[in-house]
């Protein structure tokens, strides 16, 4: 019966994983890309759509999709409802998007292709969980009258519970009617750009290899037709929008803990055939004696492994109930980040996932048995009792179990040189120096959105007003704005220095730049070390400027001052103009904690003169002396609510809190690697100790005849502790060895993305890893060695 | 050599009773005896060859040996004196497993103070004296057990003691065996070796020249 049920679950399991040859219509990622450069990811998939007009280009051309889509999701939605304000997380869409899915609205109708249209009504359609949560559920909410991003909008329909596609949107606007289709060229950057992902559903018979082919061509072509935007995307990529949404990391990262398992995994199943070889060569005798009385060697193996099959369904009863407390805590840990994870992604214990883990550990259990049970049962009669149950069988054994703990050791250092990576790896991210006090300000977030502010004018006007208020605020010491989402994420491209010679696009460096109004610095805390700061009056129409900051002036001039020198962001599509530096200011983490690269220099431009003005900003303010920064959200709200009724803020708080929750991610799958190198430590010393102290008592009759023979206990112990030794190096030689050669070479460019600013062959963490098992096996060791010097010659040459 | 005068030993039972393994033991042995201990199971030969091999410490009375007071020794003076001066041979021959015949030859050596040249030529010394040379490199279960209890001497003597301990050493053999054993017990015996043997067997007894009876716990005749 159970094989039935694991044959049926196998069947299943193989159809999943074979459903993208038989059911070639499926959804599809696109993206056009750079083949000579690591092409940055759009939302999902790899590759670009470097404008909504590029993918109108593709729909138009292509023949191999059914139906496309574009969208924006994870966008700011500002809906209000009876003069409610509220920021939601939402997805701008192309009037299939729905359909392309095979996903309805529950109450109301889809979007049309006139819905899509720059002016038509504004319209949306509203997730199940805020229909319920913000509209009480009301059933008659299709048709009534809202505001989005400040303009009038209507209801049309609310989608099923529980679908929130592509990742953990809110509700869904048109896209073009939200951001029209812009002219070819025109490139914006940063938050500006609505650079959408592009999701098709292919036709019936068009293989995955054609639809490359097709849009490879369409790239050239595009590329060839609009050299200023597209001139290096020159190729596509057409991928299964399932392999797209679960990225590169995720995988890697999700490969990397399913490894940590195995290894654990590996671990416990030796030390469980050590213990039973333990237990099978203490029952050596009764195992002869039953054989000598007719058992025969199956029903020997049988009746052992019956034992283990007990012991295993005991374990798998206490594991199920701490893999559901396990997954309780982590649907906890995960549901308080502040990026929640795509709605797709559920952490529940499901049957055939705890069917299949649960015959796992019966199966490992028993398998790591029957080796014992095998071995033990072969033993010869006669001999076994002859000698006491210290045969041939006994000799066997230590051996193996010797080996074993060798494995043991090479397993645990491996895990825990991996995990111990990974910690430190987040450790760096956790305890990084940012250049200011994070614990000092406090901000958050708004978005100007084209209902309410439709011109660059009004948007200016608006921040204008909106630092003059909050400076004469008397709650506030100081204030400013950046572009930096979060405080942690800004723009980053490639630029130009004046003078400097370029060749080929690619030569131009790739560096950080972050819009920030007057008085940023001085919010920070910062000091401007040369030159001035911006002030209001600084405008990218008239005079542009920007300011620099230390790495930058000693990258590009060395001991000269930067100040009249001149930098520009690269952009071919839409040249930029020519910026005069006028000041320099010291370093900060321009990266954020996501970014490794060791290339700190970076350069800030005037946000209050913008050229496009900008429409999403970050507010900063310094409480007056004697204030806690984190007790200023309810007085920036009500400060921005006096500008703007009908503008939210959002994503409050201290710097040092923001970071915080964006690293909680890392900090969880640092716990889960913890845990592991924990557990995998935890199973080692007891393993360690259970084979030493098994391999003592198997040698008390060796330890009583060395000593009858005049060896004294520090002989003894030595011998003991030295055997212990052996192994630990052999095991630490491998496990290291192991270690350095899968993360230092054969995984070292994926490790690239995951280890932060940590050397994947780090010797310091090596050594570590090895002094803390070489401890362990000591302690491991010594009782057992003690134990092995008290031995009575005159009981143990007795003993049988 | 020996001089054991009111020795005994006994064990704690429990509720404050004792039990006696030997009682008021007085019993000399000279230089170049060959003494066979007997008596029925229990009464206390083994006990009495491990006191005089110096493994059992939890004994009362006077044991002198070569005039040296063992009873005032403390622990590691006694394993001094005992690798210095006793070899033992046992019933089930105690041969080391996973140790070949030179290596099993060898460790008494090693845990005395030999250098390396010395231990070597020793062991081949042995070797050669028992014949054994074409074995050195097999493993005991390779031997048969007569053979085993051969290494099993060799090892006993190869350090040159003065005094030869061994319990039953012919338990485990078949009757030509053990007269090969006990012929060679009776040439070492010849070569000024003294010799304290635990055996069941007159005829084994007759091959020494002095029997001591033990009955639970007593020397009722030596």
């Amino acid at each position: 019966m159970f094989l039935d049920s694991f044959r049926q679950d196998a069947r299943v399991g193989l159809r999943v994983l074979f459903k993208e040859k038989s059911h070639p219509e499926q959804l599809m990622s696109v993206g056009l890309i750079d083949p000579q450069a690591s092409a940055p990811n759009n939302n999902f998939g790899v590759g670009n759509i470097p404008s909504a007009q590029v993918y109108e280009d593709l729909r138009n051309a292509q023949r191999s999709f059914a139906q496309m889509a574009a969208y924006l999701n994870g966008s700011t939605i500002n809906l209000s409802y009876k003069n409610n304000p509220q920021r939601y997380t939402g997805g701008y869409v192309t009037e299939d998007f729905f359909k392309i899915l095979g996903v309805s609205p529950i109450m109301g109708r889809d979007f049309t292709a006139d819905d899509n249209k720059p002016g038509a009504e504004k319209v949306t359609i509203l997730g199940h969980e805020i229909w319920q949560r913000d509209f009480s559920g009301d059933r008659n909410i299709v048709g009534q009258s809202v505001r989005i991003n400040g303009k009038a909008a209507t209801v049309i329909g609310v989608m099923p519970p529980n679908f929130k596609f592509p990742v953990s949107e809110e509700l869904w606007v048109p896209y073009y009617n939200e951001y029209p289709l812009r002219p070819r060229g025109e490139l914006l950057l940063g938050a500006n750009n609505p650079a959408p992902a592009v999701m098709g559903r292919l036709k019936p018979g068009v293989s995955i290899d054609q639809v490359n082919a097709e849009f490879i061509g369409l790239a050239r072509r595009l590329a060839h037709d609009n050299s200023k935007t597209n001139t290096t995307l020159v190729s596509a990529s057409v991928q299964p929008l399932l392999n797209a949404v679960t990225g590169t990391q995720l995988r890697q990262q999700v490969w990397a803990m399913l490894g940590a398992v195995i290894l654990v995994l590996l671990i416990a199943c030796v030390n469980v055939m050590n213990m039973q070889f333990g237990r099978a060569a203490l029952r050596a005798k009764e195992l002869a004696i039953r054989g000598a009385l007719g058992a025969t060697r199956w029903r020997l193996v049988r009746q052992m492994l019956t034992e283990s099959f007990v012991v295993a369904i005991f374990g798998a009863i206490a594991g199920v109930m701490l893999a559901y407390w396990g997954v309780d805590m982590f649907v906890r840990a995960t549901n308080s980040l502040p990026f929640p994870l795509p709605y797709w992604i559920q952490f529940k214990i499901d049957g055939p996932v705890l069917l299949f883990t649960v015959a796992i550990t019966l199966l490992a259990t028993v398998v790591s048995g029957l080796v014992p049970a095998l071995v033990s049962s072969s033993g010869k009669t006669a001999e076994i009792m002859k000698e006491g149950g210290r045969g041939n069988t006994s000799r066997l054994v230590n051996i193996i179990t010797r080996v074993l703990v060798v494995w043991q050791i090479a397993l645990t250092a491996a895990l825990l040189i991996a995990a111990t990576l990974q910690i430190k790896s987040i450790r760096n991210q956790l305890t990084l120096n940012y250049g200011y006090d994070e614990n000092a300000i406090y901000t958050a977030r708004m978005a100007l959105m084209e209902g309410a502010y439709p011109t660059q004018e009004a948007r200016r006007e608006f921040f204008l007003r909106a630092v003059r208020a909050l400076r004469a605020n008397p709650q506030f010491d100081s204030a400013a704005l950046t572009s930096r989402f979060r405080m942690t994420f800004d723009g980053l491209g490639q630029y130009e220095v004046d003078g400097q010679n370029y060749v080929t696009d690619r030569d131009r460096p790739q560096g950080n730049f972050e819009s920030v109004s007057d008085n940023y610095f001085s919010t920070l805390g910062l000091k401007i070390l040369e030159g001035r700061d911006f002030s209001i009056d600084d405008s990218d129409a008239k005079h542009p400027v920007a300011i620099v900051n230390t790495s930058f002036a000693r990258k590009y001039f060395g001991h000269e001052s930067p100040i009249g020198r001149r930098i520009r962001i690269f952009n071919p599509g839409q040249p930029q103009p020519w910026r005069t530096i006028v000041g320099v200011v010291p370093d900060t983490l321009m990266q954020g904690p996501f970014n490794q690269q060791t290339n700190t220099a970076g350069f800030y431009l005037p946000l209050l003169g913008a050229d496009p003005a900008t429409q999403f900003c970050t507010i900063i303010v310094r409480p007056r002396a004697g204030q806690r920064p984190d007790t200023l959200g309810p007085t920036l709200s009500k400060a921005v609510a006096q500008l703007d009724p009908n503008l939210p803020i959002y994503f409050p708080g201290t710097p040092v809190r923001l970071h915080n929750e964006i690293l909680g991610g890392n900090r969880i799958v640092a716990t889960l690697f913890g845990i592991f190198g924990v557990v995998a430590f935890i199973l080692s010393a007891v393993g360690l100790y259970g084979v030493m102290s098994f391999s003592v008592n198997q040698r008390r009759q060796e330890f009583g005849i060395r000593m009858a023979l005049g060896a004294d206990a520090a002989r003894i112990f030595r011998m003991v502790m030295s055997q212990g030794a052996w192994q630990l190096v052999i095991g630490l030689v491998l496990g290291a060895g192991g270690a350095a050669l899968l993360l230092g070479v054969l995984a070292a460019a994926a490790l690239q993305n995951i280890l932060f600013k940590v050397n994947a062959l780090d010797p310091f963490i090596y050594f570590a890893v090895a002094g803390l098992l070489t401890v362990v096996a000591t302690a491991s060791c010594f009782v057992p060695a003690r134990r092995a010097t008290r031995v009575d010659p005159m009981v143990a040459l007795r003993y049988e | 050599m020996i001089r054991l005068r009111n020795l005994e030993r006994s064990y704690p039972l429990g509720h404050g009773q004792t039990v006696y393994v030997l009682r008021d033991i007085n019993l000399d042995v000279t230089e170049g005896d060959f003494v066979s201990v007997m008596g029925p199971s229990g009464a206390g030969k083994s006990t009495l060859l491990h006191i005089l091999g110096m493994h059992d410490h939890g004994w009362t009375g006077e044991y002198f040996f070569d005039e040296t007071a063992v009873h005032h020794l403390k622990s590691k003076e006694r394993a001094t004196l005992r690798n210095e001066r006793i070899g033992f041979v046992f019933q089930q021959y105690h041969l080391l497993d996973d140790l070949t015949v030179y290596e099993n030859l060898d460790i008494p050596l090693s845990y005395r103070r030999y250098s390396k040249s010395e231990r070597a030529a020793l062991v081949a010394h042995a070797l050669d004296r028992f014949q054994i040379v074409g074995k050195k490199d097999l493993y005991p279960r390779q031997l048969s057990g007569g053979q085993q209890q051969l290494i099993g001497i060799a090892r006993a003597i190869i350090a040159s003691p003065k005094l030869l301990l061994a319990d039953e050493p012919t338990g485990n053999l078949h009757s030509s065996q053990g007269e090969e054993i006990m012929e060679l017990f009776r040439k070492l015996n010849a070569e000024g070796m003294t010799i304290v043997q635990v055996t069941h067997s007159e005829k084994n007894a007759g091959y020494g020249n002095r029997i001591v009876q033990l009955r639970d716990g007593w020397i009722v005749d030596s």
